[in-house]
């Protein structure tokens, strides 16, 4: 196994353009884990950690620019009033030691349907920047995942950095897992309000992370946005949002509880982000 | 029995661990921080099918392979011996043949100039079976039963009739997940040979054993091999056994020439040390409408290794828990192509206790009665199975103090009728008892010209605190402040030791200890017994007492003399003496020996929507006879019941039914609790000191897992109308 060590994003990328067979590696709390459990090992690994502008992030324009290095921990710490959803999310990944090391970008190039930041991503609507030798590209979030760990990444492409939404209205994660932390997701869900518009991410739930449409567009158009909050029309969101997931048994969970937790999750979630949205109005 | 101490106070405080600060800076040395110049290094191969033969085993590209030293098969590897029975029968000696008797069996050991290259050697390593049907289900019918395998079953009454004749009949079947012992240190060997002598340093629980077997394994006298294991990492049972990987360290080490270290990789911890057994139980309860047991039967099956041995009664403590006239309990084995089976923290009665506890809460359910009532109607003042009175039993009081700061009485009985916001409470509660088994052992206590004393037991401190107690005990007999006072253990050449295991290395260290420590005094004496200018002489023992490091008549406490001056005064450089202690005889005592007992009350909260359940609280209450640091002892309690919240909510070996593989043989896949998984837990200590052992003590090292699993699942009832009869207790069975 090949072991890259780029110091710069531009080296970064010729070595990924030379070697597109290399695993970019950022945190490790994903590619060691399937190396150590011996699920294949990749032929050369690139190493991200070395490269000082992936650890920034900027605020521009009402977007914020998230550096592809940037650890859960300082986004918990810099950006909860930006990205609270995200924010929320990221508290659940792992422990405070893999907080440290993960990173969105690296939940992204893992592109596993149980990574605890998508559900977030698709409610904000954001993207995804990807780059290579050949240029730069912005990849809408809903556009990115492509199947079980596949995601739209040419061979020859890195994730500089994931382009957000600041949040302008309430939003929440809900996450179930089978102990209290440290924890895989059996299911996973976020809402986020932007304006008048809702966003939704479902996690854990179907071959990749997905958004519910349908459950958004009945919610823009039942939602009475001046009172409370109809209990008729949480729980058809709720049924919205499940049939909108495509869930499987496995070790963590069956297929009815997903797509049972998902409903309660949607409904529940939905209820938060009404009463802030109340008390802000 | 007489003692000399319990003179200052000391035992008993909550004083600090003595080894905390070694633990703290990384000065402990664990056994896979021992290294030696030319150390090698030993990784395994193990089988990939659970039942069959080795058909081809090519090592040809593993010997090529960098850095690597030997690759030692069944082909090639020396005769070993089987290590002696000791009622914890160490496995065959590995690589002895080409049978295969499950999953991850080793076949091959590889050793290299590094860790690496014998990892990436072992891979390497060849391996092509010609595999055998493998029996992996208790209900296969080519598996062989084993009935009574201990000789523990009993019986008293008439059991059909009593039943048959109930006022109210109550039967369930109750079952329990394997779970893996999983200690945080991983097991380790380091093997050093000089010529026939052979030093181990390994993470067991028994080192006067562990010498025994290995000598007998290699066909060594047995004062040829040294066990050293000053600090182990934890272990639950799983390091009383003579591993094979430990032999496979040894034997490695003896044909490179060079010491070898072999560290047991996370995956390898499921298949190598043991588990706990799953188990499947029966529970037959009759009783009349006011609650009172007229009859109770309990009978289990567990599964076990194909050519294992394991003591596991499940359904022995049953015969015991309750003044009940007609009794019947029985337990079975079955043999399985499975890992090997072994103790794990609460042996047999973890599994036990779930499904009697759980079934008395559900009779106290159809009697309408309260469950705390139902066990306080029925409590045993003595031991109904050898009819005789205990050496103590608190565990009424137990009952009372732990219902009072609980505050079982805001219980309102109705299962569904307790809320709070979207959460469901549930209030639940067993009873416990945990009995202890106490080895012989033995002890050397010496006073050097300085004054201070070294007391030595070749025990282990598994993180249970032996160092810190044993150092309160020697320093309150021999009357010396704490800071004069080192234990040393973890050393197969000091003496012999019983096994940190059965809840009874206390009592049975502790007697060694104190026993030794009245001979020192005694030889003190003996050394002043004509010297007329001692204030002590012509003392006997029963006539002095100890304290401020000096010995000092009893009628006369200013009377007395410092140990250091006696020493000085004769001319002698240091004094030693021997102490030791057996199991006393039930018979012989006129009382039947107690274990530890306990109440445990939970508060757990259920969200029903989600099927999500948290437990809230845990107040344990527990009679332990005397307590000799309320701190260390406090910590057995809440990791105990630590492990009590693994088994019943999350712990489950799964193994895969074609295969036999365990599938889930990480801690990624394997879940125990983590730090939000675990509530407040409040201990209190009640009782009196024990008669049944010169120390007074019961064993706090196991009864806090026990009772967990069952409290839990009666309050999972309580908050929810639901009945769980398995564990763990997971989502699915609650939404």
């Amino acid at each position: 196994m090949d072991f890259l060590r780029p110091l710069t994003w531009a080296e970064a990328l010729e070595m990924k353009a030379e070697r597109p067979d290399a695993t970019p590696i950022q945190g490790g709390t994903d590619v060691m884990v399937e190396i150590n459990l011996d699920k294949g090992r990749p032929t050369a690994l690139l190493d991200l950690a070395a490269v000082a502008e992936l650890a920034e992030w900027t605020r521009d324009n009402g977007t914020v620019r998230l550096g592809a290095g940037v650890s859960y921990t300082r986004l918990i710490a810099e950006l909860a009033g930006d990205l609270p959803g995200l924010a929320q999310a990221s508290r659940t990944v792992g422990s405070p030691q893999i907080r440290n090391r993960g990173t969105v970008a690296g939940n992204l190039g893992a592109a596993s349907p149980a990574g605890d930041s998508h559900p977030p991503l698709l409610a904000t609507g954001a993207e995804v920047e990807a780059e290579s030798v050949r240029g730069s590209r912005m990849i809408a979030i809903t556009d990115f995942y492509r199947g079980v760990k596949r995601n739209a990444l040419e061979p020859d492409e890195l994730i500089r950095a994931v382009r957000i939404p600041v949040a302008t209205g309430p939003q929440y994660f809900s996450k179930i897992g089978t102990r209290n932390a440290m924890v895989i997701a059996v299911s996973s869900f976020a809402i986020a309000f932007d304006g008048r518009r809702v966003g939704t991410g479902i996690g854990s739930a179907a071959p990749t992370p997905r958004r519910a449409p349908e459950a958004e567009a009945f919610l823009e158009s039942a939602l009475d946005w001046s009172g409370p909050l109809d209990a008729d029309v949480a729980r058809r969101f709720g049924e919205l949002v499940r049939d909108a997931a495509a869930p499987i048994d496995d070790v963590r969970g069956t297929r009815d509880y997903r797509l049972h937790s998902l409903a309660v999750m949607a409904r529940r979630t939905l209820t938060w982000a009404w009463e802030d949205h109340l008390r802000c109005a | 029995m007489t003692t000399v101490e319990q003179r200052t106070g000391l035992v008993g405080q909550g004083v600090d661990r003595v080894d905390g600060p070694l633990k703290v800076t990384g000065a402990a040395r664990y056994p896979n921080d021992f290294s030696y110049p030319d150390l090698a290094y030993a990784a395994l191969v193990r089988s990939t099918v659970a039942a069959g033969r080795i058909s081809r085993l090519d090592t040809a590209a593993a010997l090529a392979s960098p850095g690597v030293l030997a690759v030692i098969t069944h082909q090639n590897a020396p005769r070993l011996e089987r290590a002696p029975d000791s009622g914890l029968t160490a496995p065959p000696p590995p690589l002895q043949d080409d049978r295969i008797t499950f999953h991850g069996q080793y076949v091959a050991v590889v050793v290299a100039d590094s860790a690496e290259e014998a990892t990436a050697a072992a891979r390497r390593v060849e391996a092509e079976y010609e595999p055998a049907e493998p029996i992996l289900d208790m209900g296969d019918p080519r598996a062989e039963w084993i009935t009574d395998p201990w000789g523990t079953d009993s019986s008293r009454g008439d059991l059909k009739g009593a039943l048959a004749s109930a006022e109210v009949r109550f039967e369930a079947t109750y079952t329990t997940a394997a779970n893996s012992n999983s200690p945080m240190g991983l097991f380790s060997t380091v093997a050093v040979w000089d010529g026939d002598d052979l030093t181990i340093h390994d993470s067991t629980q028994w080192p006067s054993y562990l010498r025994k077997a290995i000598a007998q394994v290699f066909s060594l006298p047995e004062g040829n091999v040294r066990v050293l294991c000053p600090y182990v990492g934890g272990a639950f049972g799983a390091g009383l056994r003579a591993w094979p990987h430990i032999m496979l360290a040894a034997l490695a080490a003896r044909t490179v020439g060079r010491p070898v270290k072999l560290v047991l990789t996370r995956p390898e911890m499921f298949t190598g040390v043991g588990h706990r057994t799953a188990s499947e139980q029966c529970v037959k309860l009759g009783a009349t409408r006011d609650g009172r047991l007229v009859a109770l039967a309990h009978e289990s099956t567990t599964p076990l290794q194909i050519e294992g041995t394991q003591f596991e009664p499940c359904t022995a403590g049953s015969a015991s828990a309750y003044a009940c006239p007609n009794v019947i309990t029985r337990d079975r084995q079955v043999r399985l192509n499975i890992p090997w089976c072994n103790f794990m923290r609460a042996p047999g009665e973890a599994q036990g206790n779930f499904a009697l506890e759980s079934a008395m809460d559900e009779l106290a359910y159809e009697l309408g009665m309260d469950p705390l009532e139902l066990r306080l109607r029925n409590y045993s003042e003595d031991n109904p199975r050898l009819e005789l009175p205990w050496s103590s039993k608190s565990l009424r009081e137990c009952y009372e103090v732990g219902a009072e700061r609980f505050g079982w009485s805001r219980r309102s009985p109705e299962p569904g009728s307790m809320r709070d916001g979207d959460s469901l409470i549930g209030y639940g509660v067993a009873g416990v008892s945990f009995f202890w088994y106490q080895e012989p052992c033995e002890a050397r206590a010496t006073l050097r010209k300085d004054g201070t004393a070294v007391v030595r037991s070749a025990v282990t401190d598994i993180g249970t605190g032996t160092y810190t107690v044993m150092t309160q005990l020697s320093a309150e007999c021999l009357g010396l402040d704490m800071a004069h006072v080192t234990f040393e253990l973890g050393d197969s050449d000091l003496p012999a030791g019983a096994a940190a295991g059965g809840s009874g290395l206390t009592a049975a260290v502790g007697s060694a200890v104190q026993a030794a420590c009245r001979n020192l005094v005694r030889a003190f004496l003996d050394t002043v017994r004509d010297d007329p200018t001692s204030p002590l002489q012509g003392c006997t023992i029963d006539e002095v007492s100890v304290g401020g490091g000096r010995i000092h008549r009893i009628d006369a406490p200013e009377s007395g003399e410092a140990y250091a001056d006696i020493l000085a005064a004769h001319g002698i450089g240091e004094l030693s003496a021997d102490g030791s202690s057996t199991p006393n005889d039930p018979k012989v005592a006129g009382m039947a020996p107690s274990g530890a007992f306990a109440a445990r009350f939970v508060e757990v909260r259920v969200d029903p929507d989600l099927g999500l359940m948290q437990v809230a609280r845990v107040v344990s209450v527990v009679d332990a006879g005397r307590i000799l640091n309320e701190k260390t002892a406090t910590s057995q309690i809440m990791g105990g019941t630590v492990g009590g919240i693994g088994m019943a909510m999350l712990e489950e070996i799964v193994t895969d039914p074609g295969t036999g593989r365990v599938a889930n043989a990480t801690f990624g896949d394997y879940l125990i609790p983590v730090n939000a998984d675990i509530p407040d837990m409040e201990v209190a200590f009640v009782g009196r000191p024990d008669r049944f052992n010169s120390v007074g003590v019961k064993g706090v090292g196991e009864i806090g897992l026990v009772g967990i699993g069952a409290a839990i699942a009666n309050a999972v009832h309580h908050a929810t109308g639901r009945r769980v009869r398995s564990l763990p207790i997971t989502i699915e069975q609650l939404f």
